[in-house]
């Protein structure tokens, strides 16, 4: 498109989208661009942004719409509400199991090593039961349970944020436009 | 429109060349366009036409294929058909107000489809066919279904003013192929008054409320300006669709 840009009389920069909205007896210059937005006045000067500048425009606008996305991404699958459950959930499972002669950092450490071997939720409970409750206490098992699934569930957070580094990189590494795609795609862990 | 009308044809008392032709012309034209007042355009039905008065929504003035900015009384109805169009001028003049308290207020209402599939949507607004730098301070609240990565919700208070009324649909002003429905309250009280857009989008999947004060530093309004939607890049998308504009004060 064809803006017709000049200075007003409180020296904003207007673009005028046609030739006739130019006020009478003003002087313009005009300039083909893909939006009034890259006609800049920068120091005395009317012109259009450089590349450098649509460059960094658009990653400053990916970056902050990634941020949104990851966030929103987060939230669809574990809610604000939920993970504040998560947290009351486990310190109660520390508390109940040292109660009863368990060592939580050790079931945290069993249920880690299971989460990054890639172990399903149901094969990391099998698991942890065979360790740590052999005698299928009920109220011990129901606690095992919180706790892992708490700990698979901030797993996928970890991952997200992972993923929304390397994404976040790559945007701020890009040295042209257009600005490469991106989808966040870490599935949330299947769980009962 | 089309149609012209020429107040005191004639000057008898001033002589000058083709007098006689060009007065007579001046006046058959005067008839012509008094009979297109009448339905076919005939004065002896005694039936006025209903566009003529602006007979509001049933019977809005077409204001598609003017050449300039067509002054709009108060309860007219103005329309404007677009298609495949990147920017378009809705043609109103904008009167200024006799005092502060008599604001010039219009309702603008916008139907757009898109001609292809969007992935950015922000609707805007150009008073006077012109950009103003960082004049357009917009507060804006919107909800969105869960789309993709797109969130539940988003509230936003926009810090960074626009260069004109820039208002998104959704919270990354995301669209695809659905029509945009956009319902606007213009009021402007003078050139040293902020003048205020205040209305409500709604899209797929989303809706949002939007109030934009123009910081216009004693710029006057002179024509309603000209409406469009950009891509996330800036890059204004062809639409097509029609507004109507309902001058309410």
């Amino acid at each position: 498109m064809i803006v017709y840009a000049y200075l007003n009389s409180n020296s904003t920069l207007c673009c005028a989208l046609t030739e006739s909205a130019v006020p009478p007896g003003v002087s313009y210059t005009s300039f083909t661009v893909n939006s009034p937005d890259d006609v800049v006045y920068v120091s005395g000067t009317i012109r259009t942004k450089t590349q450098e500048e649509l460059l960094a425009e658009a990653k400053q606008k990916a970056l902050q719409q990634l941020s949104q996305s990851t966030m929103y991404y987060i939230y669809q699958y574990y809610p604000d509400w939920k993970q504040r459950a998560d947290m009351i959930d486990l310190t109660n499972a520390e508390a109940y199991l040292t109660y009863e002669g368990l060592n939580p950092t050790q079931v945290k450490q069993l249920a880690t090593q299971q989460i990054l071997s890639g172990a399903s939720y149901t094969q990391a409970l099998s698991t942890l039961s065979q360790t740590f409750n052999s005698n299928t206490n009920p109220v011990i098992g129901y606690w095992l349970e919180q706790l892992l699934k708490a700990s698979y569930r901030q797993n996928f957070v970890y991952q997200v944020k992972e993923q929304y580094y390397s994404i976040s990189h790559q945007l701020s590494s890009a040295t042209a436009l257009p600005l490469p795609s991106y989808t966040i795609s870490v599935p949330f862990p299947s769980m009962p | 429109m089309g149609l012209s009308y020429t107040m005191t044809p004639f000057h008898p008392t001033t002589v000058y060349p083709d007098q006689v032709t060009i007065e007579l012309n001046l006046a058959n034209q005067n008839f012509t366009t008094l009979a297109n007042i009448f339905m076919n355009n005939d004065p002896t039905t005694l039936q006025l036409k209903p566009s003529v008065g602006g007979n509001a929504y049933a019977n809005p003035i077409n204001l598609s294929s003017q050449t300039t900015d067509y002054l709009l009384e108060p309860g007219q109805v103005g329309v404007v058909s677009f298609s495949s169009q990147s920017l378009v001028p809705l043609n109103v003049a904008v009167p200024q107000p006799s005092s502060p308290l008599n604001p010039v207020m219009y309702e603008l209402e916008v139907f757009i489809v898109p001609v292809s599939t969007w992935t950015g949507l922000p609707f805007m607004l150009y008073p006077n066919n012109t950009t103003y730098q960082s004049q357009f301070q917009d507060t804006s609240f919107m909800i969105g279904e869960v789309v993709g990565n797109l969130g539940p919700t988003n509230i936003s208070y926009t810090t960074t003013p626009y260069s004109y009324v820039n208002w998104y649909t959704l919270p990354s002003g995301w669209c695809q192929g659905g029509p945009v429905i956009v319902k606007a309250t213009i009021s402007y009280a003078g050139a040293s008054y902020m003048p205020q857009i205040t209305g409500i989008t709604g899209a797929l999947y989303g809706v949002s409320l939007h109030n934009t004060n123009w910081f216009n530093n004693g710029t006057s309004w002179t024509s309603l300006g000209s409406i469009g939607c950009a891509l996330l890049d800036g890059t204004l998308s062809l639409i097509s669709g029609f507004a109507l504009v309902r001058r309410l004060a």
